[in-house]
């Protein structure tokens, strides 16, 4: 009764490592994707925006960057503005 | 091109994997909301293309098929070469993986934590319950666990 079962044949040289058998970058993989890193990117390049022409605004010199949940809020509709605008891109190429 | 990418359009996986969970025509229909019939199409789409698969699989390692069970995603053959039996399977969580059915020695191998990674995630796939002590046992042990059930289908 055989109770083993191997990848690699009796006898076959196994290499440093083989495709399929890394789990953990395929899963950093699936995280990173091209979504998730426009919304990342999104969300930078709002909070650089805002810090940059924060004195030209900001006449009562408040900190308000740090108040109120600020970039609480601000990740929360940048997310739901990308997740929105994906959504409708989706629903576009589905029904054309 | 892998199996993950290229043999099944995500559709058909999505497909492939609910009829693994023993659901209808029906009910696979009424979930992706397309028709019975659609699904039917589709069925026999599945099974020629992972039988394909799986020749294409015993062509590349000189094997000689026995069963293959489209379904499950698995195919029983014989390594003329090394004289043992062969389990070849197809998931999308790994794609296509050929197991060699001898005494296979993990002990000595650095695949060891990646081969039960990805076991484990196989196992998970297939709706298989691993027992707390499986943790502990040598991969080629667990791989046996997983696949040793379609043997004696």
């Amino acid at each position: 009764m055989i109770e083993n079962a191997c990848p690699f044949a009796p006898g076959e040289v196994k290499p440093e490592s083989i495709k399929g058998l890394k789990n953990q970058s395929s899963l950093l993989k699936h995280v990173l994707n091209k979504k998730t890193l426009v919304l990342i990117g999104s969300l930078i390049a709002l909070i650089i925006l805002y810090s940059r022409s924060y004195s030209s605004f900001n006449w009562d010199g408040s900190r308000v960057l740090f108040q109120d949940w600020y970039i609480v809020k601000m990740s929360f509709y940048t997310y739901l503005s990308g997740m929105i605008t994906y959504y409708f891109k989706e629903y576009r190429q589905k029904n054309s | 091109m892998t199996f993950r990418v290229g043999y099944l359009t995500p559709r058909e996986s999505n497909i492939w994997g609910l009829r693994r969970q023993n659901l209808t025509q029906s009910d696979i229909g009424r979930e992706l909301g397309v028709s019975r019939q659609a699904v039917h199409k589709a069925y026999q789409i599945i099974d020629h293309k992972l039988e394909q698969a799986f020749l294409e699989a015993a062509e590349t390692n000189n094997l000689e098929v026995e069963t293959v069970n489209v379904v499950e995603g698995v195919m029983i053959a014989h390594s003329p070469a090394h004289d043992i039996p062969v389990i070849v399977s197809i998931s999308k969580v790994n794609g296509l993986k050929v197991w060699y059915l001898y005494e296979g020695n993990c002990e000595n191998c650095h695949l060891e934590a990646s081969c039960r990674n990805m076991l484990e995630a196989e196992a998970l796939e297939r709706g298989i319950r691993l027992q707390s002590l499986d943790k502990w046992i040598p991969p080629t042990q667990l791989a046996m666990e997983i696949f040793g059930r379609y043997l004696n289908d």
